[in-house]
């Protein structure tokens, strides 16, 4: 049973489905690749292979509205790159955190619209003064949003990546990250980052066993 | 839809001149291949590699105006042989993105020392 954010997001795939998108690049990606193969061209073999990592890397990194089933369907597509251990790992550690998130990012745009349908509703002269206040909290809350959608690329990627590795330290973790951003995100980014990190700290320290 | 190429082929089409049937003798193709090209239907291989001579930009270039994600990762490539089917293959390759030639070498390094996973 997929969780009720993910059933308000369908409404949002008929504009934006970012499975029906890696589906298909997938699919010609592997088509070029079984030719290159078949001409004997190895160096595009194995181009088509990286390619085609980085292409499922982009999708798990954000799969927007994509259900359970989608990421397994994206497996089995592309099952050379994206092997079944890799799967598990994702749906057990990533993917609970997307949904997280994906809610919080949810309750955000529906409040957004909510608001803005109200002040239209209640634009009337009687109710003005609650048209109004609706208006502003709408305008705050398209301010949020923006800043979120800096905070939001930040988060993905922390919890993306939460293996440690010797020589990637915060202050590479912190300059990779901001270089990710739009200029205008980056001021947001430099605020967020301290907060997401220990953030992902206590969200894996909870993770553990005991 | 890959109307970048599309784009870049009519261009260079108008400049010299020349018909989109012209274009399909001289490369080699049906002129259905070059009026799908021109229509935003992406090619085969071999028909990338024809309109790369012809149009005397890089395969890397076609690549990227189709939308094909940048080249030029051998190390992350090697990450792939030596982890298979580890998730650390998917971390490793986002944190190299942000790293240079040294950090990158260092990194596959501490790669080589992480045990092989089952594919």
């Amino acid at each position: 049973m997929n969780p009720w954010w993910l059933r308000v997001g369908c409404v949002g795939r008929l504009f934006d489905n970012p499975l029906a998108r890696v589906r298909r690049m997938l699919k010609w990606e592997a088509e070029l690749q079984a030719e290159a193969r078949e001409r004997g061209m190895e160096d595009w073999v194995s181009e088509w292979g990286h390619v085609r990592l980085l292409r499922v890397r982009d999708y798990l990194m954000d799969p927007g509205y994509s259900r359970e089933e989608d990421i397994r369907a994206v497996q089995r597509i592309a099952h050379d790159v994206f092997g079944e251990a890799m799967l598990s790992h994702y749906l057990a550690e990533v993917w609970p955190f997307h949904l997280a998130l994906l809610k919080a990012e949810t309750l955000l745009h529906v409040l957004t619209g909510f608001c803005w349908l109200l002040t239209g509703l209640l634009w009337t002269p009687d109710l003005k003064a609650v048209g109004v206040f609706g208006g502003l909290l709408g305008i705050v809350l398209i301010y949020v949003e923006f800043g979120w959608s800096a905070a939001a690329k930040i988060l993905r990627r922390l919890f993306f990546v939460r293996s440690e590795f010797p020589g990637v330290n915060a202050d590479f973790e912190r300059r990779s990250l901001l270089k990710g951003l739009r200029w205008w995100q980056r001021p947001a980014g430099r605020v967020l980052y301290p907060l997401a990190r220990v953030w992902r700290r206590r969200y894996s320290a909870s993770d553990e066993p005991g | 839809m890959s109307m970048a190429l599309a784009e870049l082929v009519s261009e260079r089409l108008r400049e010299s001149g020349h018909t989109r049937k012209w274009l399909a003798q001289e490369i080699g193709v049906s002129p259905q291949t070059i009026t799908n090209v021109l229509s935003g239907v992406r090619p085969d291989i071999s028909t990338l590699e024809k309109l790369s001579k012809f149009l005397g930009e890089p395969m890397t270039k076609l690549l990227q105006l189709l939308g094909v994600l940048p080249t030029e990762h051998a190390e992350e490539e090697e990450l792939v042989r030596i982890l298979g089917d580890d998730w650390r293959v998917m971390e490793m390759v986002t944190l190299m993105q942000g790293m240079n030639p040294e950090e990158k070498q260092r990194l596959l390094e501490v790669a080589r020392l992480f045990p092989k996973s089952n594919r």
